[in-house]
């Protein structure tokens, strides 16, 4: 007696299901949805085109923002220094929806959605697969139109989007024309500009602080692979209209994001939050804007609440000042948190620093040595023996050595001007 | 004094020579040599030839000349005779023609891996040319990831890595499967039972890739001597193997000698302790400068020799820090300075676990002693081919334990010196297995109207997932639909699903182990000793909802073996044939098994000294099983308590001897005999697996059923106890008083007597 392997699975405790008896009932998507079949040489998908004026508003600014923006600025956020000619016009706004967030060969972009700047207008355009077996039009497409641009603004693309969309060319043996784009991952921008105020950079979060974007109804992302399985099923098509509404608006959101990114750079000392104009005085340091940088650390020390920006922002600001060569303003700020009882270190040693090497005031400088090594052991009391505690009471006893040993040459030599 | 002089000491000394049960003595043998064939590169000799290597020994020649007539190859010879040149210089030969061609080599282990990638990458420093070996697994950080998989001529890994991280990811690699030439498999005897089956399914997994990118790699395999390299390497690879067994390696006069330890006490058959002698043997050894290793088949055991080495050569000339201790997971710098301490004279003993057989180099030492037998007679030699130099004398001393396996080989020199029994088993196509696999292969490639994917019906299974709502059909293809990555779930090491996992909660929580569900149990109920790297444990709770057992570290002078109250069904019978006074047969069975009470068992002494109850619900499982039963007219000749003691002792034989052909762990089969099997009316006795599914012994069982019931017989008639005891038909008071007497009877009749027709 042979069994059919069905049998032999259920018994063998592999299964436990029970088999789905549902009927297929195919609602074509074009009946509900302004939508339309298309075809290629690999098959046919379907194609949603939306098109918005430029002044078109979602969220804070209409769209057309990015255009008043200086090249110099965005170009800040990426770091690249091959930048010569840029232009908004030559990039694709990219956003997908998948199969699942496990990447490989197994996961698939059921939904590409790719936006695009014309003179007129702002175009999206929704490249969708019914079945699977679309899915060589759908590329077949997509790639034709990703070839045409130079360049990709994503949100969190770089590591999830971008490469799953290579994977799916590779997997129906097609080549970009070019090995590799020009990418803006606004994800990392936005934790760049935004991380200290907000305790999550995902996209939500980012358009309810910071773009004033309000989804009605919005499809949670976790349920969107289990509706477009059920759809596959041949179960019901409506809900499939709320992804595409979804992933339209993550592509508009990108438009507004990647406005407000440049908008912020732009002004940087506009804007309400000491938190966000300390990231930028950070920003602006690590692409060499030093004047810049100070004046956002300035700022933002003069106006945060918070004790901790507060304190980071002096930090920054007086390391630039030093750097710039401002050793007097640079000096005044560590005095000042020197009398405000700071607790943190750096302060007295560079300002013994400072009195050493360059005031040669050995008596005054050792005094603040002193004083230093008293916080250290009160740090060590308060917050345990935490990261180099013994490190640094050695570097500092070894400061004071160094400092009593040059005061008691200068009083040998007579040359003192302590 | 020279290793001649202690030998000779050994063979007139009243202490041991009584106890030696063999001493071969394996001729000197010259190396065969063939010249370098012509189609190698010219920059490949001249490299040879500045590592002093004019010509490649015969079964080296062989293999590159077979590959590069476009074969599959399994090369079989014994430790250290330069395999490794057998699929190295093919690899480079083909990638100095051609600087696109790519090769993955696949190692069991990590540590093998590095050992043998530091030999490829000499040869590639000598060629001056830029080849690039990249080892591909766990440990390669992140950043290295990306510049392996588009550069990397030859990618080393292993099969889970190529499992989990290369397969499901293959668009990432596409550069190297569009040039695959080679794919290398090392330890190919590794590959087998359960890690072997699921091995075999990655490989076809890897296939199926390799056609989707256009490249049809040719094997290269090489094992330990086994009874049937051939028949594994194609199971594994499902390609036509041709065996390179011509070994032209030069090899020292070998004196290999068996010993067993005498017997203490007669009534129990107890023996004095094999730790005991390996000591005292291998000190004989080491108390003269001779460099010498010992193999312990557990940590436990291996520290017990290293202490008493200790501190024995401490005391006397040698002093004890020449002695090292060596277990898996040692890091490469650890095995360096073992290797070098070897090499300089400075470390003149080394004790291991069997870490060390699977063709990691320490160099070569003069003496071997192995404290029990290994498990297998090709582990054996594997252990005993550390010692030996290209040149000179070199001895391997065996010395048995009391176990019922130890004491057959040890009595039966000529089993172990004639043709290796043990066959390398797998089934490819265990349904649990297979189906696991084919959801990975749907992952990575939809599969398409009339592939094949296994021996089953492959259209059936697509459908079976699609109800499962994990495969959808569209169009004339099968595609993966769920968010889950199948890979991840899917351990190369487990037949079941269902593991419980073993915590160690001594000192904070770690894991040590995992059981499958079924064997649960018996293994971790509360109070069981579980043993562990040769540390007991005592099970504290089993979570029995979450799977998981909590065990502590203890020290007792007992062991727990549980009672099973085993119920078989036999499903489906897939052959079944009538001898003289008995019937064989294979098929799949349904084991149900529900552990009633446990017992506690004195070391040693086998006392009982204790029960203990186990409250856990019966588990059930599906597995492939070997039954025998006799004929009725057969039957008719005994009386019921013959019939019963009888072959309940053979039962328990059967499952002592089956290891001896099957290369499989005690626990991956078990043995219930029925008076009365439903199935069969008559008295029966089922071996069954202990894996869902099988993993191909039942099969292998019914094929050589009777050599199995020769060497049944013989292990009970050469058993030196009175009555019965746990080596031969089980222990008396299990078994009764006569089951030895009664089940020779039996066999007997079924061996050498006449049919009976009733």
């Amino acid at each position: 007696m042979v069994r059919s392997i069905r049998d032999r699975l259920k018994s063998s405790g592999i299964s436990n299901r029970v088999r789905n008896n549902s009927l297929k009932s195919f609602t074509p998507l074009e009946k509900i949805m302004d939508i339309e079949e298309v075809e290629t040489p690999f098959g046919t998908h379907l194609l949603k085109k939306s098109r918005f004026p430029l002044s078109y508003r979602h969220g804070k600014f209409p769209l057309e923002t990015v255009f008043e923006l200086p090249q110099e600025t965005l170009v800040k956020v990426i770091k690249r220094e091959n930048f010569d000619s840029f232009n908004i016009r030559d990039f694709v706004f990219l956003d997908t929806e998948t199969t699942g967030l496990a990447g490989g060969a197994g996961t698939v972009a059921f939904l590409i959605g790719i936006g695009y700047f014309t003179d007129k207008e702002f175009v999206v355009n929704q490249f969708f697969m019914r079945d699977f077996h679309e899915e060589p039009s759908v590329l077949y497409m997509v790639k034709d139109l990703i070839d045409r641009y130079k360049g990709i603004v994503s949100f969190n693309g770089k590591v999830f989007d971008w490469p799953l969309l290579k994977d799916r060319f590779a997997m129906h043996r097609l080549t970009l024309k070019k090995e590799s784009f020009d990418h803006f991952d606004l994800l990392f921008a936005s934790r760049r500009l935004w991380k200290e105020r907000l305790a999550s950079c995902c996209l939500s979060s980012i358009e309810e602080n910071i773009l004033q974007v309000k989804r009605k109804d919005d499809i949670p992302g976790e349920l969107i692979p289990s509706v477009y399985f059920d759809y596959v099923r041949g179960d019901q098509a409506a809900p499939i209209k709320k992804i595409f509404q979804h992933n339209l608006e993550d592509v508009l959101s990108l438009v507004t994001l990647m406005g407000c990114v440049g908008t912020v750079i732009n002004n940087p000392l506009t804007h309400c939050y000491p938190e966000d104009i300390y990231c930028l005085g950070k920003l602006f340091k690590s692409t060499g804007d030093l004047d810049k940088s100070c004046e956002c650390f300035l700022e933002a020390a003069k106006r945060a609440q918070n004790p901790v920006i507060k304190q980071k922002s002096l930090k920054e600001l007086s390391f630039l000042l030093k750097q710039k060569g401002e050793y007097d303003r640079a000096v005044d700020i560590w005095r000042w948190m020197i009398s405000r009882n700071t607790m943190k270190l750096f302060p007295y040693i560079e300002w013994a620093k400072h009195l050493e090497h360059r005031e040669k005031n050995y008596t005054k400088a050792i005094k603040v040595v002193k004083r230093a090594i008293e916080i250290a052991h009160k740090r060590r009391r308060v917050f345990g023996n935490i990261k180099n505690n013994t490190k640094v009471l050695q570097e500092l006893r070894h400061r004071l050595e160094r400092l009593e040993r040059k005061l008691a040459r200068v009083r040998e030599f007579g040359n003192n001007t302590g | 004094m020279s290793i001649e002089d202690v030998l000779e000491k050994i063979k007139n000394s009243a202490r041991f020579l009584p106890w030696i049960t063999a001493w071969e003595v394996i001729p000197e043998r010259k190396g065969i040599y063939e010249d370098f064939p012509d189609f190698l590169n010219d920059r490949l000799k001249q490299v040879l030839k500045n590592r002093g290597i004019e010509k490649l020994y015969s079964h080296q020649a062989s293999a590159v000349k077979a590959v590069q007539n476009g074969d599959n190859i399994v090369v079989v010879t014994p430790t250290a005779s330069g395999k490794t040149m057998c699929y190295n210089l093919p690899v480079l030969n083909t990638i100095l023609q051609d600087s696109n061609s790519r090769a993955l080599y696949l190692f069991p282990t990590k540590a093998l891996s590095q050992d043998q990638v530091a030999e490829l990458h000499e040869l590639i420093e000598g060629l001056d040319i830029d080849i690039k070996t990249y080892t591909y697994d766990g440990d390669t950080p992140q950043t290295a990831r990306k510049t392996i998989r588009s550069a990397g001529h030859i990618v080393v890994t292993n099969p889970d890595m190529l499992h989990t991280g290369i397969l499901p990811h293959h668009t990432k690699w596409v550069k190297l499967f569009e040039n695959l030439k080679y794919v290398v498999i090392d330890e190919v005897h590794h590959y087998r039972g359960v890690f072997g089956s699921h091995t075999a399914n990655v490989i076809r997994r890897l296939k199926r890739i390799c056609r989707f990118y256009g490249s049809e790699p040719r094997f290269i395999c090489c094992s330990a001597t086994i009874a049937n390299p051939k028949e594994l390497a194609e199971s594994l690879t499902e390609e036509k193997m041709v065996l390179i067994d011509n070994n032209g390696a030069p090899s020292g006069k070998k004196h290999f000698i068996f010993y067993n330890p005498p017997v203490v006490n007669r009534q129990l058959g107890i023996r004095r302790s094999v730790i005991l002698e390996t000591k005292d043997l291998a000190l004989e050894f080491l108390k003269k400068g001779i460099q010498t290793i010992v193999f312990g088949r557990s940590r436990l055991v291996v520290e017990i020799i290293l202490s008493y080495l200790k501190e024995k050569l401490d005391n006397d000339i040698v002093p004890s820090n020449k002695i090292a201790g060596y277990r898996g997971g040692y890091l490469p710098k650890e095995r360096r300075a073992i290797e070098k301490g070897l090499r300089e004279g400075e470390i003149l003993g080394v004790v291991s676990t069997n870490a060390l057989e699977l063709g990691i180099d320490i160099g070569k030492l003069d003496v071997c002693v192995m404290a029990g037998y290994p498990g297998s007679v090709s582990s054996t030699w594997q252990q005993a081919g550390r010692a030996g130099r290209r040149s000179g004398v070199s001895a391997a001393l065996l010395v048995a334990s009391s176990s019922p396996l130890d004491q057959y080989i040890i009595n039966h020199p000529d089993y172990f010196f004639q043709q290796p029994p043990e066959n390398g088993l797998i089934n490819p196509d265990n349904l649990f297995i297979l189906v696991n696999h084919i959801k990975c292969a749907a992952f990575e490639l939809p599969f398409e109207a009339g592939e094949t994917f296994g021996k089953e019906n492959l259209s059936e299974i697509l459908e079976f997932l699609e109800e499962e709502r994990i495969i959808h059909h569209s169009g004339n293809k099968w595609y993966w639909m769920s968010e889950a990555f199948p890979a991840e779930e899917i351990s190369l090491r487990s037949a079941s699903s269902e593991n419980f996992v073993i915590i160690d909660i001594t000192n904070g929580s770690r894991v040590i182990g995992e059981v499958d569900r079924f064997s649960a149990p018996m293994l971790i109920h509360e109070k069981a000793i579980y043993i562990h790297g040769g540390n007991q444990y005592q099970i504290e709770k089993l979570d029995y909802e979450e799977r998981k057992a909590y065990a502590r570290e203890v020290k007792v002078n007992y062991y727990t073996d549980a009672n099973l109250a085993v119920d078989i069904k036999v499903i489906d019978e897939f052959k079944g044939q009538r001898l003289k006074n008995i019937e064989k047969h294979h098929g799949e069975v349904n084991v149900t098994a529900m552990a009633t009470m446990f017992k506690k068992i004195k070391f040693h002494t086998h006392e009982n000294i204790g029960y203990g109850p186990i409250k856990l619900p019966a588990e059930e499982m599906h597995t492939s099983a070997y039954w025998i039963n006799l004929t009725p007219e057969y039957t008719d000749l005994f009386n019921s308590n013959e019939i019963e003691s009888g072959m309940l002792g053979i039962c328990n034989v059967l499952t002592n001897a089956a290891p001896i052909f099957l290369m499989c762990d005690p626990q991956d089969i078990k043995g219930v005999f029925q008076v009365r099997s439903p199935f069969t009316k008559l008295p029966t006795i089922y071996i069954y697996e202990s894996y869902p599914g099988g993993v191909g012994f039942s099969s292998k069982l019914f094929e050589i059923h009777d050599k199995l019931l020769t060497t049944a017989f013989e292990m009970i008639e050469s058993c030196r106890c009175e009555q019965g005891c746990p080596s031969c038909v089980g222990p008396v008071n299990e078994v009764g008083s006569k089951a030895k007497e009664h089940a020779l009877k039996i066999l007997e009749g079924v061996l050498n007597g006449e049919e009976y027709k009733g």
